[in-house]
């Protein structure tokens, strides 16, 4: 059984995504912040990590995709190198930064993205196809 | 059927100034213009009277004056740019004329002749073109060269040359009538002066206030745009925690859902569905015309590859409505930021879609005509009733038949293709009729420069 850890500061949005997720057998851990959700990644060791880019600072999920990624050889996450990463963009093309995953794929390291409103048959199969790589 | 360009009265989204350099460049040149009449004038006014009606003319120095007015007109005419909006030119084409004219007053009879009202001209195009004190002193100039010609001529220092048939041969001579000559010539120059600059100094000043008029609209449109931005920003994400919340509610993740309740989920769904596209637009609105994107952004955009990726997306709605879908679309590429072409596409092509009633037709045209990139996009529905064609491009505004078939709209999407076709310096119009159809044109131009 996998477990997914959902890295989000807004707490309905983890539960939307927790309540199709445990249906279909996943097992759901749950951070609020990505220094939360670096300390869980060590705890839970999960499968995947499904992480909202826009928290508290609207680069802070940047921030916990790249210390994952960090090729640094003392990196505490050095063994969480290749775990996958599906990114929540409920940003349109307005944010401050102006992100999209048409232009910006090659400069992020994940895997995938999933809009914000979340579809549960979209989430589930991004996450089956993410966890069969 | 009429054709609807779009207009934009107060210049709010135009972001240029009034073009007060360019209008005087346009003044400038449309004097030039009229001078070619002036030298028209010069010959046709000499040689008639003097080869028809025997008047008794120096038509060889006259026609030299015209010749001179000619060259010079020849010369200003070559010029371009900031220099023709400059004082001094004005000054130096003033001038040029009044020696001109002042010749041939001096052929025609000095202080007798009736050329002499000519330098009125002069008087209001300097008013028109110079501040107040300098058409003053032009007027003054005049003044001082009309009169040393009629004192030279009166003591014989230059020959004078009547033109018999119009004067006594001695009335140049004479005191009274130089000084009476004179004072109605100086009171008619002022006056003409003071009322030509009181009429341009007004237009100015007006001019002046319409440019601060529209400096404060534009920023209050942009405090407004800023202020949108913001609480649609804020209302986004709770709208999408309800909206996902919902859907695993409806999709059962949280127990069966009982038929009646299924009902009203629905319903709320759809409000709250309603409600997000409305955010959307709004982003999209506000942030459109608030934020550019940056260079790095922009790209070759294929217009053929992109109307295909939104028509794909639309597959559905068109087999559901079973319209005939005509596309007639050539291989042409726009520098463009990929994402915002696709807003106007999805906008122009995802309303003719939704006004047209089944089993019409829907076509595109996309095209290189000359120097622009032309998009077309023609439905066979509703059409926009007469009333509301002047509006249809503002923000929230929807036409009455448009809100009977399709309840829920925000009213917003003409509003954001105009002012993203607005971006690319492009232009968007429309030709509908009522119960046949309506077809948008949008046109961008290719620039050069952008494709390197």
């Amino acid at each position: 059984m996998a477990k997914i850890l959902i890295v989000d500061d807004d707490p309905d949005i983890v539960e939307a995504m927790r309540m199709p997720l445990e249906a279909n057998h996943y097992q759901v851990v749950s951070a609020s912040s990505a220094k939360e959700g670096l300390q869980k990644v060590l705890k839970e060791r999960p499968d995947l990590v499904i992480l909202d880019v826009m928290m508290e600072t609207t680069t802070e999920g940047f921030h916990f995709a790249y210390k994952l990624r960090s090729e640094a050889p003392d990196s505490p996450y050095k063994d969480f190198r290749k775990l996958p990463i599906l990114m929540i963009t409920a940003i349109h093309r307005t944010t401050p930064f102006r992100f999209s995953p048409r232009t910006d794929e090659g400069f992020l390291p994940v895997e995938g993205f999933i809009e914000k409103p979340i579809e549960p048959r979209v989430l589930l199969e991004k996450v089956s196809h993410l966890l069969k790589k | 059927m009429e054709k609807h360009l779009e207009k934009d009265p107060v210049g709010a989204y135009g972001h240029t100034p009034l073009p007060l350099e360019k209008e005087l460049e346009g003044r400038v040149r449309w004097f030039i213009r009229l001078r070619w009449l002036a030298v028209l004038g010069i010959f046709t006014f000499s040689w008639i009277p003097a080869r028809v009606f025997g008047i008794s003319l120096p038509l060889f120095q006259i026609s030299c004056v015209g010749l001179g007015v000619l060259f010079l007109n020849i010369f200003y005419s070559f010029l371009r740019g900031p220099v023709l909006t400059k004082e001094w030119f004005a000054h130096l084409q003033v001038g040029g004329d009044w020696l001109g004219l002042i010749f041939i007053v001096h052929y025609t009879g000095g202080i007798e002749s009736p050329v002499l009202y000519y330098f009125i001209f002069h008087i209001i195009i300097s008013a028109v073109l110079l501040p107040r004190r300098a058409c003053f002193l032009d007027a003054t100039l005049a003044l001082i060269m009309i009169a040393c010609l009629a004192l030279l001529e009166a003591v014989g220092v230059i020959p004078h040359m009547p033109v018999k048939e119009f004067f006594p041969w001695y009335l140049y001579r004479h005191p009274w009538f130089i000084l009476g000559e004179l004072f109605f010539l100086a009171t008619t120059f002022y006056g003409a002066a003071y009322l030509a600059t009181s009429v341009t100094q007004l237009l100015k000043k007006r001019e002046a206030e319409l440019i601060v008029a529209h400096e404060r609209l534009h920023k209050l449109d942009r405090a407004k745009d800023e202020f949108v931005l913001r609480v649609t920003h804020e209302l986004r994400a709770p709208l999408s925690a309800i909206e996902s919340l919902l859907r695993t509610v409806e999709e059962g993740y949280a127990g069966q859902v009982p038929e009646a309740l299924s009902d009203i989920l629905g319903r709320i769904m759809r409000r709250t569905g309603f409600l997000l596209q409305l955010v959307n637009d709004l982003l999209d609105f506000a942030s459109g015309k608030l934020e550019r994107p940056k260079k790095e952004e922009y790209e070759e955009v294929n217009m053929e590859e992109s109307i295909k990726n939104i028509l794909s997306l639309m597959h559905s709605k068109i087999e559901g409505k079973r319209l005939k879908l005509s596309v007639d679309s050539e291989h042409v590429t726009l520098r463009a930021v990929p994402t915002e072409i696709d807003l106007i596409l999805t906008n122009l092509i995802d309303n003719a879609i939704k006004y047209t009633p089944e089993g019409g037709s829907v076509g595109i045209i996309n095209k290189r005509v000359g120097r622009q990139v032309m998009l077309e996009v023609r439905d066979t529905g509703l059409g926009i009733p007469e009333e509301a064609k002047p509006r249809i491009f503002e923000e929230f505004y929807r036409a009455e038949n448009a809100k009977t078939l399709e309840k829920e709209g925000t009213g917003l999407g003409l509003a954001i293709v105009r002012s993203l076709v607005r971006h690319y310096e492009g232009e968007i119009s429309f030709r509908s009729e009522l119960n046949k159809g309506t077809v948008f044109t949008v046109r961008f131009p290719i620039k050069d420069d952008s494709r390197t």
